[in-house]
């Protein structure tokens, strides 16, 4: 159903306005409507209506020190050039179920997870891999909990172009 | 070398892990002073003669944020002289094993005649000197420490 909007006339009780009974049939319409559902029909929301924390891609072309990664900013972080230093990655404005990619890693160096949670922070590493920067690295880092006491799951490999796959 | 304290057990690592805690990677090229901030602190050993000496268990020294194992000395339930014969023992063993190897000389002499090459004799007779050399030796050390630390000759 398309929206009903009540008619108010053109000026206060100029008489061109909907009857009190026909405008809040309207609204009670509308409402059965929102609230059966129907608010957001099958396939409405498209890509770029979601927010860049599930669509956008950031690049970073820091090469060590503290790096915020802003999660709220994108779904995927591209590091741009090799670490000259160690690099200590910040998480910020990280939400439960969310996943972000990290690519293009690569350097000897140290890195170092941390994040702004109010009381503490868990990394979990998936499987047994550590960072390699002898090559380029995939960082993939799922937040399970985004409360004071944050947990992150992550897994990190590397990678190289194959058209064979 | 570095050890870390975990819940009072103490590990060693001859190879620090490449991740730790929030590091995923490059942890074994952090410095010393970030490694301490992780708990991670070297590990000296003494060096010991293992032959009257040994390893004492792994402690934490604080005032040098280090690990150690010292080094302990040996003690023995036998008395000084138990322990000389074994010692002597040692050396007997030793010389039986070289003379052994030129026994045949000495039975074909006796079965055939053969004459017995003079540098063989000479040989023989230089392992049965040492031999009471090293007996001789031993019987004059005063502890135990002496005698289990003996340097015996190489005989080969």
């Amino acid at each position: 159903m398309a929206k009903q909007v009540i008619g108010i006339g053109t000026t206060a009780n100029d008489g061109t306005g909907d009857p009190i009974r026909t405008a809040f049939d309207k609204t009670n319409d509308n409402f059965t409507e929102l609230y059966d559902g129907a608010g957001v029909a099958d396939d409405s929301v498209t890509f770029a209506k979601l927010s860049d924390r599930y669509t956008a891609k950031v690049e970073k072309s820091d090469t060590s020190g503290a790096v915020s990664i802003d999660w709220s900013a994108g779904t995927t972080f591209e590091f741009t050039a090799s670490l000259t230093g160690a690099l200590e990655l910040d998480f910020t404005n990280f939400k439960q179920g969310q996943v972000i990619g990290i690519y293009g890693l690569t350097g000897e160096q140290t890195i170092t997870l941390d994040s702004d949670a109010a009381t503490s922070e868990t990394f979990n590493k998936v499987g047994g891999v550590d960072y390699d920067g002898t090559g380029t690295n995939y960082l993939q880092v799922v937040c399970v909990d985004d409360t004071a006491d944050a947990v992150f799951n992550y897994s990190v490999a590397t990678y190289t172009s194959s058209t064979t796959p | 070398m570095k050890a870390i304290d975990i819940n009072g057990q103490i590990k060693i690592y001859n190879r620090l892990p490449k991740s730790w805690d929030k590091v995923i990677g490059g942890f074994n090229l952090l410095s010393d002073n970030n490694l301490k901030s992780y708990g991670f602190y070297p590990v000296i050993i003494d060096d010991y003669d293992s032959r009257v000496e040994k390893l004492g268990d792994i402690y934490f020294d604080a005032d040098n944020e280090v690990f150690k194992r010292n080094k302990e000395n040996l003690t023995w339930d036998e008395t000084l002289s138990e322990l000389k014969a074994r010692q002597i023992e040692v050396i007997k063993d030793e010389v039986r094993n070289e003379l052994q190897k030129t026994d045949w000389y000495i039975v074909r002499n006796q079965e055939l005649g053969t004459a017995i090459p003079e540098d063989i004799t000479t040989q023989r007779q230089s392992l049965r000197d040492i031999a009471d050399s090293v007996e001789s030796e031993i019987e004059a050390k005063t502890t135990k420490k002496a005698v289990m630390s003996f340097d015996f000759p190489n005989l080969g």
